[in-house]
């Protein structure tokens, strides 16, 4: 038997009980009346009366003892509920031996909710274990975990989140914002708040990384961190965005250190290169006009002196591009004459391999913004490729054009060109050529660096290459009027500072030079 | 003497430079150098003597490397110049070093000094042109 099952013999038996009652009162009205106005003889209106009174009276007995059938097995489901509400100790058990109105609905009706109390309590306990071991796993994993309402206030932390925060955790949920408690620092790049200012406008959902960004403790102490956030516009349960926190200290500290080793040899090296190079400056001054071909030797063995303090200069770029940090001290350069020069001096490494470059420059092409020792190294670089890799005699053409408010290079050769299958992996860090033995040998620093180097000019790099035909490398980088409008704009705090790839004087005559 | 004091070096008289720098090579070339341009060049190869020297204020230029014996060109630099670039204010610090700083340093020191030049990216001339430019 169930509760649906048991409810249709109540109904039915108090809908008899209902009809069965008024028609007997009605059959009482009737018989009293014509008992008192036949049989006693009593006045119609008197007669009536009186048995409308004695009805009345019944009626009261019959609905008294209709009201109790229907409010008793009502107040034990009550008295089940409240004890199933209740702490079990505070409120007593309905005593289902004492119902004497119908029993069998009463008493499936309160099992089935004894039944329902049950499942709930079970339902509560496995969702509250569910939380716990979430809980426990947010709070193990060694990452900083966050998440941000839409006003980007904070409304939670995991442990090791808590560990990056500087203020009390409770004082600060739902009140301070994410840039309030984590003092980040990006370096150049885009920030989480204008990020999530972009997500707000555009976006229903987005994800974002961020690498090497400073986060400044409160004590001054400087952890390097990775940031992950994924964006969901009007997200349930107060949560839009959620910030992931890697701590890189360690591994970044590490390749500073490194780095400093680096920077300590270059040092080093750089001792000697001073001495010659700042002598053979000396002496070509103090021999000037005098014996020409002395003059010619020491401009060559100048030359050579310049590169090698150029090369140093590379080793550290190097260092800093592997570490994320390279800078570049771009100038107002004259492309067209280091080009010219550049080629001349690769035009005699050319003609040993039996080869010759043709350099297609145009009449007025415009200065550019660079690091010309740095942009010299990458056309060497290209050069020095095209000459290894084209073909036998091979014509290598340095062609230069203005485009678009950069200036472009590019470099061809004739030779075999390059398989479609490394195409997208020749700007990669650990690439090693097709030909791996004649790439490690080469004099060149790597296209991994020619790339970083072009794109720290806010350049492009590109090749095209076919298989057979040969193969063209070209690089941009802007032209200085292109370029003033950012360099008034760069994270400078002396902007009076001029800036060379010597070094920076701070004095304005310098710049009036 | 009262560090607070500045001393302006005669504008009549010969430039006085202080090279602070501890290889003997590089202070022979550039000695050569700026005392044949008719600079009066005075020498220290230590942190410790080039700070002593620097804070009587009677030179116009101190020429101060980075990597010397006992303190670094950084430390006397600090104590030459608080974080405003005040201290010595008629004599102009150039930091002549063969070091490549980090950024965050190379910051600080723009505050503090007047020019920041690798020695290998520059000859003697080019310091003296450097030297030259500067308004006196």
């Amino acid at each position: 038997m169930n509760i649906a099952s048991s409810f249709e013999p109540l109904k039915k038996h108090v809908t008899k009980v209902f009809y069965g009652a008024f028609g007997l009162l009605l059959l009482l009205l009737s018989i009293l009346f014509l008992a008192l106005s036949l049989l006693i003889g009593l006045n119609a209106i008197v007669s009536f009366v009186i048995a409308l009174v004695i009805t009345v009276i019944a009626a009261l007995v019959v609905t008294h003892r209709i009201q109790n059938s229907i409010l008793e097995p009502l107040a034990v489901i009550k008295q089940a509920v409240d004890h199933v509400e209740a702490d079990k100790s505070t409120k007593p058990a309905p005593d289902l031996s004492q119902v004497k109105y119908a029993r069998d609905f009463v008493t499936e009706t309160v099992s089935q909710i004894y039944n329902l109390a049950s499942m709930a309590q079970g339902l509560t306990a496995d969702i509250q274990a569910k939380k716990a071991f979430f809980r426990k796993t947010i709070n193990y994993v060694p990452i900083g975990i966050f998440t941000l309402n839409a006003e980007d206030k904070l409304t939670f932390a995991n442990k090791v989140g808590r560990t990056l925060l500087d203020v009390d955790y409770e004082t600060a949920i739902g009140k301070k914002t994410v840039y309030e408690l984590l003092n980040l620092n990006y370096d150049g790049i885009s920030t989480v708040k204008e990020w999530l200012a972009m997500c707000k406008e555009e976006k229903i959902q987005e994800t974002n990384v961020w690498e090497r960004v400073t986060l400044t403790r409160a004590n001054h102490d400087v952890n390097k961190v990775d940031l992950a956030a994924y964006y969901s516009k009007n997200s349930s349960e107060g949560v839009e965005t959620i910030l992931v926190v890697f701590d890189k200290t360690d591994i970044y500290s590490y390749d500073e250190t490194e780095v400093d080793y680096i920077a300590l040899a270059a040092h080093e090296i750089r001792g000697p290169v001073t001495v010659i190079r700042g002598y053979l400056d000396v002496l070509k001054q103090e021999m000037e006009g005098r014996d020409v071909e002395k003059i010619e030797v020491i401009g060559k063995i100048k030359a050579s002196a310049d590169r090698l303090a150029g090369y140093v200069n590379n080793i550290m770029k190097i260092a800093r591009v592997d570490q994320g940090t390279m800078k570049i001290h771009p100038e107002e350069s004259d492309w067209a004459t280091t080009i010219k020069e550049l080629a001349e001096e690769m035009s005699i490494k050319a003609e040993s391999m039996n080869k010759t470059i043709t350099l297609n420059l145009p009449a007025d092409l415009p200065a550019v913004a660079v690091d010309t020792v740095a942009i010299s190294e990458v056309l060497i670089n290209l050069t020095d490729n095209a000459l290894k890799y084209g073909s036998d005699e091979d014509n290598v053409v340095i062609t230069v054009y203005e485009k678009d408010g950069t200036v472009e290079t590019t470099v061809e050769d004739h030779g075999n060109g390059i398989p479609a299958v490394v195409m997208d992996k020749l700007f990669s860090k650990f690439y090693r050529s097709h030909r791996s033995r004649q790439e490690i040998a080469g004099t060149g620093i790597g296209l991994f660096v020619c790339k970083a180097i072009v794109e720290a000019h806010e350049g492009q790099i590109w090749v095209r290459s076919k298989e057979g035909q040969g193969t063209t490398f070209g690089f941009n980088v802007p032209t200085y009027d292109a370029a003033v409008q950012s360099e008034l704009d760069t994270d400078n705090a002396h902007p009076e500072i001029k800036r060379s790839k010597s070094g920076w004087i701070k004095n304005h005559s310098m710049t009036r030079r | 003497m009262d560090q607070n004091t500045p001393i302006t070096p005669n504008p009549n008289k010969q430039i006085r430079i202080l090279l602070i720098e501890d290889d003997r090579f590089i202070e022979e070339m550039y000695v050569r150098s700026l005392l044949k341009q008719g600079y009066s060049v005075e020498v220290a190869r230590t942190g410790p003597e080039g700070q002593e020297k620097a804070k009587t204020g009677e030179f116009h230029f101190v020429l101060l490397d980075i990597m010397l014996p006992d303190k670094t060109g950084t430390e006397v630099l600090n104590e030459l110049r608080d974080e405003n670039g005040n201290g010595l204010p008629n004599t102009r610090i150039i930091v002549l070093t063969n070091f490549d700083q980090d950024d965050a340093t190379r910051a600080a020191m723009e505050a503090k000094a007047d020019g920041y030049l690798i020695k290998a990216d520059i000859t003697p001339r080019h310091l003296i042109e450097i030297i030259q430019s500067f308004d006196q």
